[in-house]
């Protein structure tokens, strides 16, 4: 099977305090700040998961965009699902957070603010909640690169042992952020809703991720 | 003791954002670990941090940190009789 038969199924967008899946607003809190508009996401789509309050911001809106994803791979073993993601800003939000906790005058270094300071933690908390055990790797680029998202899509579903990758942009830095996932997988006849099935292209990555990019 | 305990449910809460749990939710002499809480590792870390950023007191060993924070209320003695 080559990348041709393959699909971009599910989108989640989350960006300026609005929620988006396949292109349908779900939620939209424009007069909350990102930490309550956070833990509002939380109450409305995981609502049982208290590990999610010690997640740093990365982690909280990777489990938000897979909580909406995951009826896309509920079905699927997880040894057969591989997550790819990419950002920016690696995890300097949370860095310069831990930075704050060993400052010479006040140096009270913060284990749980630590155990965050690397970007694919996010990649592991997904891992865990979803029992994920395929591929995974986080690749960090000044912009979206759609020809290296691509590629490493494509190479990971052209093993036979990948059914599905979790994939996309995942971006924050203090209160500006960014998250855009999606879910590629191969095509086959038992899906229904061809319409909303976007064809799995390196152009159609640029368009999907260019179309939420100014809101 | 009383004022201490009920000022260490409120740091522990916010020390581990403990989101949804209130100062009445916590049992001063329930285990904090695996019962009680449900705390991990990370957080144990995180609460011997915090008597020594709060109350200038030093946990010096593993065994000694195992009984301190067994409870709440292990931890208010420990903080009680270890006080500068």
């Amino acid at each position: 099977m080559n990348s041709t038969n393959y699909i971009i199924s599910k989108q989640c967008v989350i960006t300026s305090n609005k929620l988006f899946v396949n292109n349908k607003l779900i939620d939209n809190y424009s007069e909350i700040n990102f930490n309550e508009f956070l833990k509002e996401l939380y109450h409305e789509h995981i609502k049982s998961y208290p590990k999610y309050f010690k997640m740093d911001n990365l982690s909280k809106l990777g489990i938000i965009a897979a909580e909406l994803l995951s009826d896309e791979f509920k079905n699927i073993n997880g040894k057969n699902i591989s997550i790819v993601l990419m950002n920016s800003a690696s995890s300097l939000d949370t860095d310069n957070n831990f930075q704050k906790t060993i400052m010479p005058d006040n140096y009270f270094p913060s284990p749980s603010l630590f155990v965050y300071t690397l970007p694919n933690i996010v990649v592991g908390e997904i891992c865990i909640k979803h029992k994920i055990f395929g591929e995974t790797a986080f690749f960090i680029s000044e912009h979206f690169d759609e020809k290296l998202m691509y590629n490493v899509i494509a190479n990971v579903l052209n093993n036979a042992i990948t059914e599905l990758v979790f994939a996309g942009w995942i971006d924050v830095f203090e209160n500006n952020y960014y998250v855009n996932l999606f879910v590629v997988k191969k095509n086959n006849e038992l899906l229904v809703n061809q319409n909303e099935l976007v064809n799995f292209t390196t152009e159609n990555l640029k368009l999907l991720f260019n179309k939420y990019c100014n809101i | 003791m009383d004022e201490l305990v009920e000022k260490l449910k409120n740091e522990i809460i916010q020390a581990l954002n403990l989101e949804d749990i209130k100062p009445e939710d916590i049992d001063p002499t329930a285990p904090l670990f695996i019962e009680g809480l449900g705390l991990d590792s990370i957080d144990a870390l995180e609460l011997i941090v915090l008597i020594e950023k709060k109350y200038g007191i030093k946990i010096e060993s593993a065994e000694d940190g195992k009984k301190v924070l067994y409870s709440v209320n292990t931890m208010a003695e420990f903080i009680h009789k270890n006080k500068k």
